[in-house]
């Protein structure tokens, strides 16, 4: 069963079409990064799928629901974790989560058990009696993430959760959503660390300028798009490398090689030459598909 | 539009929450200042002005000072405080991705701020009871609900204000342009009949003077033209309808794009 089924989705400001025509789906029980520079249309399609933006165009079905006809009892099984901290700031850390669940119409003692619960599974249950203004931007976050999760949701949104975290904090929250993915819950991420969306996703959807670039498993986009080694040569460029086959992208200063046997660019890499080698990631598939240009 | 009611009980209970929080301040800001009001008028004026409309200077200034408390707190609270929560700290996009829907916040905001100016009007009375100026204490009882309706009335005025309270000076426009004309013409503090006509005509578009007829009559202890009441009632309830409609539709725009 597919959680999200959006064929063709459309939106437009005026004249701006922020979203031209996404296809994706959300099977039951995985995670899906979408993802793409800003302004590539993710938040647009994220509020859409909230019902907090009305499509253009298209069809977008949630629990097999048209958005727009989406029930109480299936929103209920929605989580949202938005982009901006918007915690209720005259709550404390619990309030925060016990007046959440209270939207939900759950009942006092349940609302009561998933507060304890999720402050311990976000490891803020020593600041449960804070003001959330006294809360670091980490623990701003973890406490955002327990209050989507407050009524026990199936289906989990998450748009970019780890921005502007630490590393520590990043890590807590990795291994959080892995758990939660390990609990069978589904996840659909918006994010700008590649490492997020390849240690987290089963699926990755790139989008630019309002339209799906391509799509499949990391491993799938990295072998179509990059192969598995990535050299970095700086310009100018030996005439030997120059003269191959090999795939390339000029980013400017230096060329990217990308091949799946590191030997075939070494032994055209004369000596004193400057380049740098790794294994292909997740990065190099997004910007060769969206492009190395700054975007604002 | 339909509301549900398990939604606004909850979001009730987290104004209210706030409320015992900054129980202080709510007081402060809305009793002490139309108190201060009314005693400084009522002694300071009415030694000047003997008589008005058949009685004291003070006890024709109670019920004015009565049904004008809300339009302050109603304003306020629709524009500063609906602001901050849409805008600044963005808690009704929060609420808006549970259940609970934007009429559900809409009507949740109005009734939350008319529940909370109710003990201004009564302690606002019990003062002027003190200074003999409450002819009829079963009129003012009876005025309360009276009040309490008009406060939502403007409360769901101002709420199309808020919508457009991008910076929060412009509540200069709003204090300039609708509070402030409501409140000095409406005859708060003088009897309107007396006033020249078109200030008469002009008191008429405030929703302020139109409260004035029903709840002045009510605490000064006199028959209310129960005819002149409906009408007022119905124009009251109309006005409510179209502004909460105007509002909503507003907002939707604005928050759902």
């Amino acid at each position: 069963m597919n959680i999200i089924h959006a064929e063709n989705i459309q939106k437009s400001f005026g004249d701006f079409e922020a979203v031209k025509g996404v296809d994706f789906k959300v099977p039951q029980g995985t995670c899906v990064g979408l993802l793409g520079p800003n302004g590539a249309g993710k938040t647009t399609t994220m509020r859409m799928i909230m019902g907090l933006s009305s499509l253009s165009a298209g069809s977008l079905k949630v629990f097999d629901t048209p958005v727009d006809k989406v029930t109480r009892a299936e929103k209920m099984k929605i989580g949202l974790v938005p982009q901006e901290d918007n915690l209720d700031p005259d709550l404390s850390v619990r309030q925060n989560l016990e007046i959440y669940g209270s939207y939900f119409g759950l009942e006092k003692s349940f609302i009561q058990q998933q507060a304890d619960s999720l402050l311990e599974f976000m490891q803020l249950g020593e600041k449960a009696n804070n003001r959330v203004n006294h809360l670091s931007g980490g623990m701003k976050r973890r406490l955002i993430i327990a209050r989507a999760l407050i009524a026990d949701p199936e289906f989990i949104i998450l748009d970019e959760p780890t921005t502007g975290l630490d590393p520590q904090a990043r890590v807590l929250i990795w291994k959080s959503l892995l758990k939660l993915k390990d609990q069978g819950k589904t996840l659909l991420l918006t994010t700008h660390y590649m490492d997020e969306a390849q240690r987290l996703c089963d699926n990755i959807v790139i989008v630019d300028g309002g339209k799906v670039l391509d799509e499949g498993s990391p491993k799938e986009l990295i072998s179509r798009h990059v192969k598995n080694h990535v050299f970095e040569v700086q310009k100018p460029v030996p005439e030997a490398l120059q003269d191959s086959d090999i795939d390339h992208e000029d980013i400017g200063d230096s060329v990217l090689y990308y091949v799946n046997n590191p030997d075939k660019v070494k032994h055209l890499l004369p000596d004193g030459i400057t380049y740098t080698q790794r294994v292909s990631n997740l990065e190099d598939v997004f910007l060769r598909l969206t492009g190395h240009k700054l975007r604002e | 539009m339909f509301f549900s009611i398990p939604n606004i009980a909850a979001l009730m209970n987290r104004y209210y929450i706030e409320y015992r929080q900054l129980i202080g301040a709510f007081f402060f800001g809305d009793v002490l200042e139309r108190v201060m009001f009314f005693i400084a008028f009522g002694m300071g004026l009415g030694r000047a002005v003997a008589q008005i409309d058949g009685v004291d200077y003070i006890t024709f200034l109670a019920p004015g000072i009565a049904a004008g408390s809300g339009v302050f707190i109603m304003a306020v609270a629709t524009t500063y405080g609906v602001s901050n929560r849409y805008e600044g700290s963005a808690i009704w996009q929060s609420w808006l991705a549970t259940p609970v829907r934007l009429q559900d916040i809409l009507l949740s905001e109005l009734i939350f701020n008319m529940l909370r100016a109710t003990p201004s009007l009564v302690i606002l009375y019990i003062v002027a009871y003190f200074f003999d100026a409450v002819p009829s204490v079963s009129g003012a009882i009876l005025s309360l609900p009276v009040l309490m309706f008009a406060n939502l009335v403007y409360g769901s005025i101002t709420l199309n204000m808020g919508v457009y309270l991008g910076r929060m000076l412009y509540f200069r426009y709003i204090q300039a342009l609708w509070v402030m004309p409501m409140y000095l013409f409406s005859g708060v503090f003088f009897d309107i009949k007396e006033a020249p006509e078109w200030m008469q005509v002009f008191a008429n578009i405030f929703p302020l003077y139109h409260v004035l007829e029903v709840v002045r009559p009510l605490v000064l202890g006199r028959p209310v033209d129960l005819a002149q009441a409906l009408i007022s009632f119905t124009v009251l309830s109309v006005i409510f309808v179209v502004a909460f409609c105007l509002a909503y539709n507003q907002f939707k725009k604005r928050l759902f794009d």
